[in-house]
Order: structure tokens, then C-alpha cells, then sequence
């Protein structure tokens, strides 16, 4: 009983550090983009600044596919179309759009964008319909 | 014997720590490829630049991405602390040899170690967020 003890033990203890520090070597897919994020962009452009939040849900291809509790500006707004890519290295892309309130249809586009490696944000730089300049972060809700 | 082994494995058990909550931090932890990402405005100016970049012992050994509109070359380093804050600059230069900065005055490295979030200014002063995503 003791010698089952110390090797589940002894498990254990090989098991731990793997659980601590960053993960490596990962591949992604387009499925890790599935699920719930919240979007939070700040811009700027010429004389004026601007900013977009919201939770979006993306499906399994990265398409937009719900929206809730979205504003551009001081306008409610909603996601409703366009997606994110993501290559394998975690290199991002795409484009979203949507309609506000107050000024009808939007749309950021991504210029350069990376998936971190726990697969939880998303970070990306954008220039929006405006010609805003975006600095982009979105974190996984679930 | 076999009750004093198992009563030390159980203790180190109990101590070492689990999951993102990893203890410390160190410039090796800057090691390896990061994406840069930064936004920054100063009354009618905005400005932005992104890149990959490669540290070694908080030093820049390579990097290169896009400022404003033009490509860049990237240099500089970073000076992280044991508590996980960040410190320092990323220079380059793009088009015909002009340089750039950005000075990231206040900066946190989170506990899963493959993120930075930072503010402070670039070469004109101008205010800027930053972000670093560990790719590698």
C-alpha cells in the first residue's frame, strides 16, 4: 500500500510543474477561436479618439456569431458579421463589423494580430472605417 | 523510513505552488519571440507600430515589423524585475534611417508568463499603450 502511495505521490510531484509557467509549442486551430470574448479597443485618429467594446461570440470558423453589450463610442451598437482567422502559429487576421445606432454600419479590420499561447487573448492592431487607428485585446469570457 | 518519505513528499506537496501562480520572475522569462504592439496619440498626432521581436537576456537580438505605415527594424530591451514588473525601451528605425522609441515606463508581466501590458510615451513624448504577446 505504502509503495502504491509513494509512486502516486511521486507522480504527482513530476505532474506539478508542468501545470506552472507558460505553455510551448502550440498549434493553433481555428476552433480555439470558438466561445464568448470581450472586446475592448481604443483609437485614435487626426484630431479625434474613439472606442469600441462588446462580447462577441465567434463559432468554430471564427465567425461572428452573437453579440451582446456592444457600444461604439457613446452609441449602443452590435457586432453582427465577419470574423477572425488564425494561422497555425497564432498569427491573427480578419475583419468585424457591425451597425451602430447613432452612425449606421462599422467595420475593423486587422492589421497585424496574435493569439497568446494559453489561447485566452487575443491582441491585435486595426484601422476601422473612419480610418481610426485600433489597438485591439480580447479576452476569452468562458 | 518508508513514513518520513511519505510524510516529506505529502509537505512538498502541500508547498509547491500550483497552476498560473508561478513563483517569481526572472529576464530569462523575456527570452524568446514576442509580438509587439503599440497605440499612442498626442493631440493631433497618433501613432502606432507592431513587430516581432526576439530577446535574448532582455536584450532585442532581432526584430522587425511596421512603423506607421513603413517597415521597421527593431532593437532595445526590456528590464524585468522579480516581482514582475517592466521596465525600458524598443527603438528602431524604418524608411530612409529614421529612428523611433517607445519608452515603456510602467509594465506587468502576468502570471502565465506569455503576456505584457505596458503604458508610457514614445521619442516625442507622446502618450502610449503597449502590449507583448510570447509567441514562442
Amino acid at each position: 500500500m505504502n509503495r502504491i502511495l509513494s509512486v502516486v505521490i511521486l507522480a504527482g510531484l513530476l505532474f506539478i510543474p508542468a501545470l506552472s509557467g507558460p505553455a510551448q509549442a502550440v498549434d493553433f486551430t481555428a476552433a480555439d477561436m470558438e466561445g464568448a470574448w470581450h472586446l475592448h479597443a481604443f483609437g485614435a485618429y487626426e484630431v479625434k479618439g474613439t472606442f469600441y467594446y462588446g462580447t462577441i461570440t465567434l463559432n468554430n470558423e471564427g465567425q461572428v456569431v452573437a453579440c451582446g453589450d456592444a457600444a461604439y463610442g457613446w452609441s449602443p451598437a452590435v457586432f453582427d458579421g465577419g470574423g477572425l482567422i488564425i494561422y497555425p502559429d497564432g498569427q491573427v487576421g480578419g475583419r468585424l463589423s457591425g451597425l451602430s445606432y447613432e452612425w449606421g454600419g462599422f467595420w475593423i479590420a486587422v492589421k497585424h494580430g496574435w493569439m497568446n499561447l494559453s489561447k485566452d487573448k487575443i491582441t491585435f492592431l486595426a484601422e476601422d472605417y473612419e480610418s481610426y487607428q485600433l489597438l485591439v485585446t480580447m479576452v476569452r469570457v468562458d | 523510513m518508508k513514513r518520513l518519505f511519505l510524510t516529506l513528499a505529502a509537505v512538498v506537496l502541500l508547498l509547491v505552488p500550483v497552476g498560473p501562480a508561478s513563483a517569481g520572475f526572472d529576464t530569462a522569462d523575456l527570452d524568446g519571440n514576442w509580438e509587439f504592439f503599440a497605440l499612442g496619440y498626442y493631440e493631433v498626432y497618433t501613432t502606432y507600430a507592431f513587430g516581432s521581436l526576439t530577446f535574448d537576456t532582455g536584450l532585442i537580438i532581432q526584430g522587425s515589423g511596421q512603423y506607421h505605415s513603413s517597415p521597421a527594424q527593431y532593437g532595445g530591451g526590456l528590464n524585468l524585475a522579480g516581482d514582475g514588473s517592466l521596465t525600458g525601451q524598443i527603438s528602431g528605425t524604418y524608411a530612409d534611417g529614421k529612428s523611433f522609441s517607445y519608452q515603456i515606463l510602467s509594465g506587468r508581466m502576468n502570471s502565465r508568463k506569455d503576456a505584457i501590458v505596458g503604458s508610457g510615451q514614445n521619442h516625442l513624448w507622446w502618450m502610449c499603450t503597449f502590449y507583448l504577446i510570447k509567441t514562442n
